[in-house]
């Protein structure tokens, strides 16, 4: 039994949780091996949680800080620069 | 080692260390800056009035990212329904038999590196505000926010195997998004 490209996103988040059955990890894995679009296809949807985790916080709009800063009574100036990793 | 006038939470540490991260989890989740600006300032005020309260709590950031999560989604709850673009079903990009339609083409660089590149970051925060509120949610809370699935159910109210499937579809909403937009810069 072969399972198809579309089968393989179907199941890309419990391939890669390692919560498949043996035997469909089995399949997913042969079918990875020949199949480059599907190869691809998994190392973005990887690429889209690795990066997600580090976004960084972009600063506060400035109009906005200003006024936040106001509002709570802050002597200091808004921050302004974001945060580096 | 920390001394207790270093753990002290005063108006000016709140805004200057804990603004940012407040705004930026909401606008995620929201969707929009309006909206985010909106809860930033109703969490930070709240939070303000109740310092004395955490003076030295180190269980503080914890708080503050449940306060502002609930203080999202009761946002989001109370608006009135904002028209969304459709996103089309990245299960759709595949033929009858099962197979890709179209390229699947690798990405131009890998974002895999160390620092993010502010032009990525920004695409990324773009892309995520796409999404539609109900994968958006989830997505932002998983993915950036690292809470587990048990969590975010409970969030959320929904079960853990909803939660996981709208997570997956909201990563693969990400991939062709993000995939879409490559491709147009290159051609």
């Amino acid at each position: 039994m072969n399972v198809t490209c579309k089968q393989v996103a179907e199941l890309l988040a419990d391939y890669l949780n390692e919560e498949l059955e043996s035997e469909q990890k089995n399949l997913l894995d042969w079918h990875l091996c020949g199949c480059v679009p599907c190869k691809i296809y998994l190392v973005q949807y990887r690429e889209v949680i690795i990066t997600c985790r580090k976004l960084p916080d972009a600063p506060l709009p400035t109009e906005f800080s200003s006024r936040l800063a106001k509002l709570l009574g802050c002597k200091e100036p808004p921050p302004q620069e974001p945060p580096t990793e | 080692m920390a001394t207790t006038a270093d753990l002290e939470l005063t108006p000016d540490r709140v805004f200057r260390e804990y603004a940012p991260r407040v705004y930026n989890l909401a606008r995620r989740m929201l969707g929009n800056d309006s909206d985010a600006e909106d809860v930033t300032q109703d969490v930070l005020l709240q939070v303000v009035r109740k310092l004395d309260t955490f003076r030295g709590e180190a269980a503080f950031p914890t708080w503050l990212h449940r306060v502002t999560v609930n203080a999202a989604l009761a946002h989001r709850r109370k608006r009135a329904r904002r028209e969304e673009g459709r996103v089309a079903d990245p299960l759709d990009n595949f033929d009858n038999d099962g197979h890709h339609v179209g390229h699947v083409r690798p990405w131009p660089s890998n974002p895999e590196s160390n620092v993010l590149a502010s032009e990525q970051a920004e695409l990324i925060d773009k892309t995520i505000q796409t999404l539609p509120d109900i994968y958006r949610e989830v997505f932002v809370l998983a993915d950036i926010e690292q809470l587990p699935n048990s969590e975010i159910a409970e969030l959320l109210e929904l079960s853990v195997p909803a939660v996981k499937s709208r997570l997956h579809r909201a990563r693969l909403m990400m991939r062709d998004a993000l995939s879409h937009h490559f491709e147009e810069r290159k051609s």
